[in-house]
């Protein structure tokens, strides 16, 4: 590392080992720790799946379920992976304009699928379903819910990175920031991916 | 998150320079054709059983984290942490799945229900371990479970609820004998018995049996223990 | 050798550095490896006085010098406190202070990061242990087993302060579990590779894996057991179709993974003392190395060893009795891999050395009477009896503490510049190897004579009354043996001495710093040749070069070097703050908790856009 001596600060850029930045690798570790989370959430949620009917406890899934909100809101959380996408190649490329549009965007998607999950939840709760009531009201509310949960903060800090891109910190709108949040944004509709086909579809087959 | 380094920046980015706009929308273009596939059963177009929409959410899935979130170009350390990290939850929830016996939509369907007139609350106290597999491989435990619930029997509910502490012939273990003339609480009359079931004794495992058992089943409870002999 | 002057920035002067602010603030590894270390010392005293509250009552049959009650909060208290709040913390300790210097980087990662864990750790602990003062210790047990855990069985706050603090320190080991992975796969210094890293900081990286990948779990569990305290979901619930086994699985599978989150730094420990005391290289290290691994994979599929008696089934049965018996393979290598290295070495008895001997033999002990626990058959008549006890207070007493004990007596030569007192240290080592052997031995024949776990007292007459007596003189002495410890803690502190920058003739990167290390670590970046840097250094390298450790391109050099140091900042501890109130909020009102959470977002978006 010779070079880095005629510069001066020898330990201001420590060569990383394996050649990725600090920031990204924490993150990838924070969603493979995520992954144990919803893994044990879902696993909660497939346990007891189904065994309200031991119980005559209802109400069921399919007593609940509305076909075209499911639809449409995991229509639009996927679209707003391809925003993602389209605002990390934006800032790749330096056009702040386009990654202001499609973050934003992004922020505007995100908060779309958390109105149409306060609209689920208010619809399944005046048809009866309580996080109280029955074995299929807790699973179901927790796991959505901190699904729903993971995607507000998501919208949160998308909206935060928006902000960066009019201040003064220049420094802080780097590609790096901004695909690390898009990498949290992908995990969550990765995430969703699942819950989807787990919670929603696998009631619709036999 | 915190501590972000921007200098840090080195390698590992040119890579992406590769997947051109061509490929994201190419990709968000599968993604679209593959959830329509996924919601046809929503809307009775056709079935798909459980494998096929499993295996498209998989695809789902592995299209978005490795194109979208750059898995595949990008450097093997991340696919090193979250590969391994991905199957050992995908281990853990199958393990959980059947250790729980989880009940596929076919047993579901299969299952008739628990009898008429069954009342949602309270729900009726689970009498077997519920997690193994053989509490909904039979069908009709929860219906005879609850028709069985009118004509209450104090010593069907004693060998239920009891006997993990005064033993199966209420001769005591960790909590004491009752088939004998002393009474720790109480003077052993019925009323008396009834009352240690219902409040239960500060301190002890004697917990209050009212809110798991309901009045019938304290009341037939405690005329079978009064009748064991120790009651006066 | 010209050495170039090192400029260090306005912020990191010696009067910033001073003052109870500077270590509020501080980010610097080393201070919060000290605090880490400190806190954990003072939890062990906690600890231990809850300890001997619980031998005391014991000691005679049909005592009642605590009531029922208040011995459960004890037994829980007890065991969360030595799990959560002192072994863990004091490897952390090791872990913040070490681990850097080994691996020759100027600090962790991400250093405002590692401060925010350290204090939401400390918050976590003084929340937990608040409960004492708020109506109600938890007294549910270290495991919490549902429904015990429910409204119903334990209706006073102790469970919601046990819940929520162990979710603080959830949020705690987490972020400094990402931290400590991104410093030791990114951070080394030039030609450390992978398998050049001290075995201390491989055992490191292995623990922080388990902690990522184990603490949601657990982290799950407690949101579904709050949910049900709080909000009566019915998760644990049987009476609405829960399954209290649910709370068992989640627990464990988290709970085991614990367990060699506990031992695995005191491996590492043990690892680099041996050496350095027997004057031999490791013997084996990659299989040191590699059986850590391998210990970390199985661990993740054992969790069910615990719950035999609760019926799975033989199937499942079968498995996790061959996976358990499996683990005890790579463990059996660790251990002759030890005694290989001490095989034919010029030993010297030092203090630490002792206690890395007696980790071997009493983590041994440990280790078989567990082995003979992966067997259901056995398992069944010993589980909740005080066998199990005697068990893992072999492997966490005569494992993990005297591992770490072994790690202050090699250490605290470099974090504080004096030698502790070895006449005191070896009295202390004595005391312990005696205390915990006729503490915990006679629990084996009180196991085996059918004493349960967890009663708070019993009749006399049953066989139980001498070996009780026997292990309440020994809890004693261990206590005696701890109250050595602390004074030669504090005598070798105020005068103990000089040690100068390498008094054991170390091998690795920190003993080639002064003692205690300046607060920039290291001139220059260390260039590494081989898993023995320092030693190469000293005696020329076994592997046929000539390099050595520092930086040989002399020419090259500056004449001053200026060092980036990241300035102190109070918004970790503010964040901490907020993660606390966000958890403990709960107990008082929705908005209290609102206020924690928006406090996290503030302080986070306000360290965000601190200049670094």
């Amino acid at each position: 590392m010779s070079s880095d001596h005629s510069n001066v600060s020898v330990h201001e850029h420590p060569p990383p080992s394996f050649g990725v930045p600090n920031l990204k690798l924490a993150f990838w570790l924070f969603l493979a720790s995520d992954c144990m989370l919803f893994g044990s959430l879902i696993a909660t949620y497939l346990s007891y799946r189904g065994k309200d009917q031991l119980f005559g406890n209802g109400p069921y899934p399919l007593d609940l379920f509305s076909v075209e909100v499911t639809t449409i809101s995991t229509f639009d959380l996927l679209m707003s992976s391809v925003t993602m996408v389209l605002a990390v190649a934006a800032i790749q490329r330096g056009n702040m304009f386009q990654t202001r549009l499609w973050l934003g965007l992004t922020a505007l998607l995100g908060a779309i699928f958390v109105g149409f999950q306060g609209y689920e939840f208010t619809h399944f709760y005046l048809e009866g379903l309580k996080l109280q009531g029955n074995l299929f009201g807790s699973t179901f509310y927790v796991l959505t819910g901190f699904h729903g949960t993971h995607v507000t903060l998501g919208v949160v800090w998308l909206l935060l990175v928006l902000a960066t891109t009019f201040t003064k910190h220049k420094g802080m709108v780097t590609h790096l920031n901004v695909e690390v949040a898009g990498l949290y944004w992908h995990f969550v509709d990765i995430v969703w991916i699942v819950i989807f086909t787990l919670v929603y579809l696998m009631e619709y087959t036999v | 998150m915190s501590g972000h380094d921007s200098h840090a920046h080195a390698g590992g980015h040119d890579e992406h320079k590769h997947t051109s706009m061509q490929t994201y929308l190419g990709v968000a273009a599968v993604l679209t054709v593959l959830t329509i596939i996924e919601i046809g059963p929503l809307f009775e177009w056709y079935n798909l059983g459980p494998v096929p929409l499993i295996v498209l959410s998989i695809v789902k899935f592995a299209l978005v984290v490795f194109v979208f979130m750059h898995l595949g170009p990008d450097e093997p350390i991340y696919k090193k942490i979250f590969i391994p990290s991905l199957l050992l939850a995908g281990l853990m929830v199958t393990v959980m799945m059947l250790l729980f016996g989880t009940m596929t939509r076919s047993e579901q369907l299969a299952y008739k229900g628990p009898v008429l007139g069954y009342v949602a609350a309270p729900p009726p106290k689970v009498e077997t371990p519920e997690g193994e597999a053989g509490s909904h491989g039979e069908p009709g435990a929860g219906g005879e479970q609850v028709a069985a619930a009118p004509a209450v029997d104090g010593g069907e509910v004693f060998k239920t609820n009891c006997v993990a502490c005064h033993g199966p012939e209420a001769k005591g273990g960790v909590g004491p004998n009752l088939t004998d003339a002393e009474w720790k609480n109480g003077s052993g009359t019925l009323a008396d018995i009834e009352a240690t079931i219902n409040n239960g004794v500060a301190g002890t495992a004697m917990i209050s049996w009212t809110p798991l058992l309901g009045a019938d089943k304290v009341k037939a409870v405690s005329q079978y223990v009064h009748s064991l002999g120790g009651g006066k | 050798m010209a050495s170039p002057a090192i400029v260090l920035p306005e912020h990191c002067s010696e009067e910033k550095l001073s003052g109870i602010w500077s270590w509020i603030t501080t980010v610097d590894h080393k201070r919060i490896g000290v605090m880490y270390g400190v806190s954990a010392l003072s939890f062990f005293v906690l600890g231990g006085v809850e300890a001997l509250a619980i031998r005391t009552q014991l000691a005679m049959p049909n005592q009642s010098i605590v009531g029922a009650h208040f011995y459960n909060s004890l037994v829980t208290m007890h065991a969360t406190t030595m799990i959560f709040l002192m072994v863990m913390p004091l490897s952390a300790a090791f872990f913040n202070y070490m681990v850097p210097l080994m691996i020759g980087a100027r600090d962790v990662a991400f250093p405002r990061l590692n401060a925010f864990s350290f204090w939401t750790f400390l918050f976590g602990g003084l929340f937990i242990n608040s409960s004492f003062f708020f109506g109600e210790a938890p007294a549910a047990g270290w495991f919490g087993y549902a429904n015990l855990t429910s409204i119903q069985y334990s209706p006073g706050p102790g469970v919601d302060f046990w819940a929520l603090g162990l979710q603080t320190l959830g949020v705690a080991s987490l972020a400094a579990g990402f931290n400590f992975i991104a410093t030791i796969l990114n951070m080394r210094a030039p030609g450390m590779s992978l398998m050049r890293m001290p075995v201390f900081v491989w055992m490191t990286l292995v623990v922080q894996f388990l902690v990522i990948l184990s603490f949601p779990m657990i982290t799950v569990a407690l949101i579904l057991l709050s949910f049900d305290r709080m909000f009566g979901t019915n998760f644990y619930v049987p009476e609405a179709g829960g399954d209290p086994l649910l709370w068992q699985h989640l627990f464990w599978l988290f709970g085991h993974p614990e367990v060699y989150i506990l031992i695995l730094p005191a491996m590492g420990i043990v690892s680099e003392v041996l050496p350095v005391f027997a004057r031999k290289p490791l013997f084996g290290a990659p299989f040191v190395i590699f059986s850590g691994i391998l210990i970390g994979f199985v661990g993740f599929g054992v969790w069910s060893h615990h719950m035999f008696t609760t019926g799975l089934g033989p199937v499942a049965d079968t498995a996790f009795s061959l996976a358990t018996m499996l683990i005890a393979i790579p463990t059996g290598v660790k251990i002759f891999n030890w005694l290989a290295t001490i095989w034919g070495g010029s030993i010297r008895f030092t203090t630490a050395m002792l206690f890395a001997l007696g980790f071997i033999s009493m983590f041994t002990i440990g280790g078989l009477s567990g082995v003979m626990h992966a067997s259901p058959p056995i398992d069944l008549h010993h589980q909740d009896s005080y066998f199990v006890v005697a068990h893992f207070h072999y492997v966490l007493y005569g494992g993990a503490i005297l591992g770490l004990f072994s790690g202050i007596y090699y250490w605290f030569p470099k974090i504080t510049g004096k030698l502790m007192d070895e006449s005191w240290g070896k009295v202390h080592f004595w005391s312990s190897i005696i205390g915990l052997n006729v503490t915990f031995f006679p629990m084996h024949f009180l196991g085996m004579q059918g004493m349960p776990r967890r009663v708070y007292t019993y009749e006399g007459g049953f066989g139980w009354d001498l070996w009780n007596l026997c292990a309440t003189v020994g809890a004693f002495t261990l206590a005696i043996s701890a109250l050595i410890f602390f004074i030669n803690l504090l005598k070798s502190l105020a005068n103990g001495e000089q040690a100068g920058n390498d008094p054991w003739d170390g091998a690795t990167l920190e003993w080639t710093l002064t003692s205690p290390p300046p607060v920039h670590n290291f001139d220059l970046m260390p260039k590494v040749t081989s898993e023995r840097p320092f030693w190469d250094q000293k005696y020329g390298s076994t592997h046929g070069h000539d390099d050595t450790t520092e930086v040989a391109e002399e020419e090259q050099l500056p004449a001053e070097i200026h060092i980036h140091m990241p300035p102190a900042s109070y918004w970790p501890m503010v964040v901490s703050f907020g993660v606390i109130t966000f958890f403990g909020g709960w107990m008082i009102h929705p908005a209290v908790a609102v206020c924690g959470a928006l406090t996290v977002i503030v302080g986070t978006v306000a360290w965000t856009f601190e200049p670094e």
